[in-house]
């Protein structure tokens, strides 16, 4: 184990090298340790949580060592959640029960315990009293119109999307109406209309 | 049919935050915290099993890319990403919703889970159990479960919301 004197003088790569090493859920997912393993890919090993919420909680990691959600490149989030919905499909099918809740928990705030990323699938039955509810607040139409404004930039920078002010939106719908049709229908109804 | 409460959010202009021909995130008009968003697909899918992959992969990303664009735009401490696949996970709108929103340290949320003790022949019988159920991404069998789940002899014609409904529930 690296001294305090040691990791005050690494580098980031260093210390997440360090991080790589000690962190469980990277030895799993190389064989290292035993666990409990429902399923396995090239990219990522699903297995049982074992201090679960419920039995039949599943844990869903990427092989490559992630720390949060926004360091994992499209194509494996993507997988995750697929395999999120195969596992969830799974449970549903094996344990009897209703339903599942997909959790992930992005910084400790948010309830992360772990430094390596990953899907919680807990599988869910009536009334089992799990504390993961949402309440629902009210909210003001200057508020939401106040946190579209806040969001804008950042929902350009990382989705290409220009968020459309209330003003802008009759505009655009208009435009759409005159350029796109419907349906296929349209374009085959002018098409044949042609030949008669 | 009686609308859902999500295909009519979708038509709402001012709520919309992102959308492209599949997938639209809106802000929540409800929301466990300020500037909760639910990320959807335009299609009504029912819950998560239904949805086809290239629809949940897709989920997926804009729900990273919106949960990256809240922190970084606002001062906050964490946030959620959340599927409640089900009446009892706590779905109550019958349409697929991934729900992100932030986490502060004083947004009066308790969201979390005491752990259960499990002995490791219980863990190991549960994860052969589930094991053998697993199909490889990309063959959940999407309209066999739907079949399954609602004979046709208890589909309404009229009531497609009714069977929408049952499914969320997973009755008959």
């Amino acid at each position: 184990m690296a001294t305090e004197d040691e990791l005050k003088n690494m580098s980031p790569e260093q210390v997440a090298e360090l991080q790589k090493e000690n962190c469980i859920f990277c030895h799993i997912s190389e064989h290292k340790v035993p666990a409990k393993i429902v399923h396995e890919d090239d990219s990522s090993i699903a297995v049982l949580d074992i201090n679960p919420a419920t039995r039949g909680h599943v844990l869903i990691l990427p092989k490559k060592h992630y720390q949060v959600m926004p360091q994992v490149p499209d194509r494996e989030i993507g997988h995750l959640f697929k395999v999120a919905k195969s596992v969830a499909h799974a449970l549903l099918k094996s344990l009897g029960v209703q339903g599942a809740t997909v959790f992930v928990a992005n910084g400790a705030l948010a309830g992360q315990k772990a430094p390596h990323f990953m899907l919680h699938v807990i599988p869910r039955v009536d009334k089992d009293k799990i504390p993961l509810s949402l309440p629902k607040k009210s909210i003001s139409p200057k508020e939401l119109q106040m946190i579209r404004e806040r969001l804008a930039p950042r929902i350009k920078h990382h989705l290409g999307y220009e968020i459309r002010s209330a003003g802008k939106a009759e505009a655009v719908k208009e435009k759409k109406a005159v350029d796109v049709p419907k349906k296929d229908g349209d374009i085959l109804d002018k098409v044949s209309g042609m030949f008669k | 049919m009686t609308a859902c409460k999500n295909c009519e959010l979708l038509k709402k202009e001012e709520l919309i935050i992102f959308e492209d021909e599949q997938v639209a995130a809106i802000l929540s008009d409800t929301p466990a915290t300020v500037a909760h968003v639910i990320i959807l697909p335009k299609q009504h899918y029912t819950i998560l099993e239904q949805a086809p992959d290239e629809i949940v992969e897709k989920l997926g990303i804009v729900a990273n890319k919106i949960s990256t664009a809240i922190f970084e735009s606002l001062n906050i401490g964490g946030t959620v990403v959340m599927i409640q696949n089900g009446t009892v996970a706590g779905q109550d709108v019958p349409h697929l919703s991934v729900h992100v929103f932030p986490r502060t340290e004083n947004d009066e949320l308790s969201l979390g889970w005491d752990t259960q003790k499990v002995s490791d022949d219980e863990l190991s019988m549960l994860a052969s159990q589930i094991s053998k159920a697993v199909l490889p991404v990309g063959t959940v069998p999407v309209q066999q479960t739907v079949q399954k789940e609602v004979p046709a002899d208890q589909i309404d014609g009229d009531d497609e919301d009714n069977y929408l409904i049952r499914q969320l529930e997973r009755r008959p």
